[in-house]
Formats: structure tokens, sequence, C-alpha cells
């Protein structure tokens, strides 16, 4: 359970208010005398017990909702994140707290004696950096002493955008408008996060994939046959490259039905979360272990490239997958192979310093 | 998406324990600035990741048959006129089918221009056969090339790469590891060679996703 957990404090009564701690903003919600938090949220393990005259303790990722004992006291603090604001909510005989931060919900259930669990699998930003600092053994992104928030963040962000780019999972489809008579198209135009094209339709119809020299090798006048496009070429990096239609439809309003891999959002509120896939998002943690190592050299950095080999071993698993989907797909580009790259070049052999000797004449 | 240079250069900073151009030893930003802007040329040159398509910069002129390549041009993919792709051949080829092939003006008994060459005139211009009359005066054909980006400068009035996202973590590795890597106080070889090993992993993805596909 991760983030910080957050003991929300204050006195319950029938009727009576809660102060909290919460991350700066607004705070509020209604205590019922039994009932339910409905905890929340993003894939954070959150978890408390209340008990009708107790302590309500609750681990907060973004937001926390639910409903408190009918008496009892609940006392909030949070550990672990820079939070320095009271807030307060409203506690009724029935109703429902409501943590909320950053329009995130964090729902889970209370029952005056027992355990709040939440089961969800997605890790926030917040939580990888959690867990990023502890193998670092600094004290936590909410009071680092020896890296940076910012450093960590970027570290993890490297880590996403690279398991990103060996595995394409991030697939999305949009859809590209064509202008009439026009054979050359600029994808960044249209689509902002495109890696690789996967798969291409025009009015339900797949088209083919091919390359700009094949197309003037099968028809010379390609680019201004009139008609249904057929097949398209795309060269050059991500979005910026060039994108070649032929046929080019004539009349009426066309489009094309792109499926593309994407490149991710880039982490930047704790509250944000990967799409990676929940399984392998540790896997972020173990690279950006090593991104931050990079700059120790010596042994930090031998230990931390099996962190290194970790995170392409799940990699790796994934791209596999996503190259068994992407061929029954037939989709027009796989991942790399990731078997085709030695990582044992990835090995350091650190020369031992021997101890000087020491003659006689050091000794004088 | 696009790469920024300062963006990607403040990244660097405390990967090189510093906080900025005023405490970092051995590197600075000018030398690091020059790290990515050597390092995005060889990128382009190995696996023709930066592709332009230009259909303005060559303006044909009567009698001429040799024009120069459009900006930053790197090699030609494609090159196309009055919308049909002309056919790249060598002046070898040329010389045998027309030994005049310097000075037979199209739209004669050759038909209009149809081939291009770019061998035997040196880099970065190309040729046309037969040679453009007073017919294709002011026109263009379409050029389909690899660019090398090169604009990339210390003053940093340049600094964007259009590339996506991840493009910006291979330079920043690749700047990280020619700065360990030279002779320095902050020369670090292991660091420099994990961090080529991770470049290279950046550079198979790079011609397994986008070097065969032009």
């Amino acid at each position: 359970v991760a983030d910080f957990t957050a003991t929300v404090g204050g006195t319950v009564t029938p009727v009576g208010t809660i102060p909290h701690l919460t991350l700066g903003l607004a705070v509020t919600g209604s205590v019922g005398p039994a009932g339910v938090v409905p905890p929340p949220f993003l894939g954070v393990p959150d978890g408390g017990t209340v008990t009708p005259s107790g302590v309500v303790t609750v681990t907060i990722i973004d937001v926390a909702a639910g409903r408190v004992a009918p008496t009892g006291a609940v006392s909030a603090s949070i550990t672990g994140h820079n939070i320095t604001d009271v807030e307060s909510g409203t506690v009724s005989p029935t109703g429902a707290v409501v943590v909320s931060l950053s329009g995130i919900k964090v729902a889970g259930t209370v029952t005056p004696t027992g355990q709040v669990r939440v089961d969800s699998c997605a890790n926030t930003l917040y939580e990888l950096l959690v867990r990023l600092y502890e193998r670092l053994d600094d004290p936590g992104p909410a009071a680092p002493v020896y890296y940076r928030k910012a450093d960590a963040v970027h570290a993890l962000n490297v880590a996403n955008r690279l398991f990103v780019l060996l595995t394409l999972c991030i697939e999305r489809t949009a859809t590209f408008n064509l202008v009439n008579g026009q054979p050359f198209y600029r994808v960044a135009d249209q689509i902002t996060d495109f890696l690789v094209p996967l798969r291409v339709s025009s009015g339900g119809v797949r088209i083919r994939a091919d390359r700009l020299h094949d197309l003037d090798g099968r028809d010379a006048s390609w680019r201004n046959k009139a008609g249904s496009p057929e097949r398209y070429a795309q060269a050059g990096f991500g979005e910026q490259g060039v994108l070649a239609v032929t046929k080019q439809p004539s009349v009426g309003v066309n489009t094309l039905t792109v499926t593309y891999a994407a490149t991710p959002s880039a982490l930047v509120n704790d509250s944000d979360t990967t799409e990676v896939p929940d399984e392998h998002q540790p896997a972020l943690v173990d690279f950006a272990f090593l991104w931050c190592r990079l700059k120790e050299g010596g042994q930090e950095l031998a230990n931390a490239v099996e962190y290194l080999k970790k995170f392409l071993d799940d990699a790796q698993k994934y791209a596999q997958f996503v190259r068994a989907k992407s061929k029954g797909q037939l989709y027009d580009n796989v991942p790399y192979d990731l078997t085709s790259f030695d990582r044992s070049k990835f090995d350091l052999k650190l020369t031992k310093m021997k101890p000087q000797k020491l003659t006689a004449r050091d000794l004088k | 998406m696009s790469v920024d240079v300062t963006t990607v250069i403040s990244n660097l900073w405390p990967l090189l324990h510093a906080t900025s151009n005023a405490d970092v030893v051995s590197t600075s930003d000018a030398e690091l600035t020059r790290l990515i802007s050597d390092e995005l040329r060889k990128v382009s040159r190995t696996y023709g990741c930066f592709i332009a398509r230009d259909t303005t910069s060559i303006i044909f002129v009567s009698g001429t048959p040799i024009y120069n390549a459009p900006p930053d041009h790197l090699s030609t993919l494609h090159i196309a006129y009055n919308g049909k792709p002309l056919t790249p051949t060598t002046t070898f080829e040329l010389e045998a089918l027309d030994p005049n092939y310097l000075t037979t003006a199209a739209n004669g008994s050759k038909g209009p221009v149809q081939n291009w060459y770019s061998d035997k005139n040196g880099p970065n211009l190309i040729g046309f056969y037969p040679v453009p009359a007073a017919a294709d005066v002011g026109l263009s054909p379409e050029v389909i090339y690899h660019i090398m980006p090169c604009g990339i400068d210390e003053a940093h009035t340049q600094t964007i790469i259009n590339a996506p996202a991840f493009f910006g973590d291979y330079l920043e590795i690749k700047a990280m590891a020619d700065s360990y890597r030279k002779e320095s106080d902050l020369q670090m070889p292991e660091v420099a060679k994990t961090l080529d090993q991770l470049a290279a992993l950046y550079e198979e993805i790079m011609k397994s996703l986008w070097g065969m596909s032009q």
C-alpha cells in the first residue's frame, strides 16, 4: 500500500466535522453511522480500519471517499508526502466522506470494524516514485535527500517511453482526414502521438502497407490515380514522416481509419498513471533505478545493471505477446525482437584496485 | 511531438552531477549541444529516420542539367515531375545511352525529363535527363529525401528536433556517454560503456521500426 497513508482525524459524532490533512485540495464529505468508505481508486491499495469509536487509517493516493462509523474519533495524518494544508469535511449521521485530490476518487468499503482494501493494480506516478526511492534507500519523494523528485520523475518517464517503444503496447485508432486528389500527407498534422502504423483501412476495407519505391514500381501514375485508397506508404520518424496514399479519392468526404502504436503521455502529476500494463509497471522502477544510479558508476552501477536486465526481461515478455497478437492480426509493424539483442554486453567487469605495496622508502 | 534540445540538456545536468551550466565540471551547455548535434547527424545518416518532401527548392532553368539538392539533403529517396516518378540512373548508363546527356534537351526526340542522377557531380547535387528545356522553366520536381537536421546551435536559436519523445532520451544517453568517456575529472568508462549499450538498444529499435520502411 503505497504512496502515503492518511489517518483522517477528527471527531465523529452523528453530526460533526472531520479535519483532514490532504494535498492542498478541498476535501469534503460526510460520515454516516455505519457504512462504507468507498475507497478508491486508481489501483492503489488503500486500506484502513474503522471502529465505531476509533481511528480510521486510510491510505490515500489521490482521493478517498467513504462513510465512517456513527461515533468515534477519526484522526488523520498523512505521511510520506509534502502536505501542509489542513482541510476539513462534514460528518453527518448518514453520508459519505469523499476525499478527492486532483479529481480522482478513491473508493473503498469501511465497516465499523474492518479493513479497507482497494483492489486496483495500476500504479500512480507517486506510487512508482515511492518504490523507486525505497530501492534507492532515499527517504522518499516527499523529502528526498540524494535524488531530486524531478530527476526521479524523469527517470520513470524514460523507462515508460522505452518500455512502450520496445513493446508497442499502446495502440490507438484514429480517423485521418483525406483531401480529394492529394497523395501526400504529414501524419503530425492530424495525429500527435504517432509512432508507427499498425493497420490502415478506408471505408471499412483494409489498405496495404507499401514503400514509396514499390509504389513507383507498381504504377508510375500512382500519385494521380482516382479511386478508393488501396495502398499507403509511411516513411520517416513517427508523426513527422511522409504518408503517401494511393489511390486518391476524388469526390465526397473521405477518411482513413488508422490504428497505430502511440507514444505515451509524460507522467507529470502524482496521480498520473502509465499506460504500460499493470503487471509490468514494476519494471519501470527497475529501469528508473538504473537511470538514477548511472551517475554513481562503479559497483553501484554494476549492481543496477541487474535491474536493467530485469526490465528487459519484462519488456521482452510483453513484446512477445504483442508480437504474437500483431502477427495474428496481420499488423503492418511488430515490436522489435529483443531476443536478438545481446544483453551480456551490459555486464560490467570492474577492475579491482590493488593496494599499493609500501616500500621502505615510502615509510621514510 | 518534438524534442527540445534545451530540455534534453537540462535533464542532463543532474546526471552529470550538476544543476546547471554554471556548476558543471568538464563539460558545458555548448559542448553538450555540439554532442547532440553530432549524434543527430550520425543517426540521420545511419538510420534514415528523418525524411522530408520538397516541391519548391529546385526550379528548372532551360539548359541547366544539374541543380542543388533541397536544404539539409542527405540522400534522395524519390523524385517525381509532372506527377510521374523519375527513374534513378547513373551517369555511366546515361553516357552509354546518350553521349550528350548533359546537353540533350527535354521534350525533343528523348521526350520529357525522365531520369535523375547524383553521381559524379559531388555531394548534394541532382542531375536531370533529358535536360530541362523551355517548357520546364519555372517548374519544380518533387523530391522526397533523407534529411540531416543540422540547425541545432550553441546559441539555442534552433532547439526543436521533429522526432518522437523517446529520441530525446536517446540523445541524452549519447551525450552522457560521451561526457563520461572523455578524459576529465568526470571520466567513468564503465558508465560510458553501459550507456553505449543502452544507446545500441535504441538504435536497433530505430533500425527495426524505421530503417526498412523506406
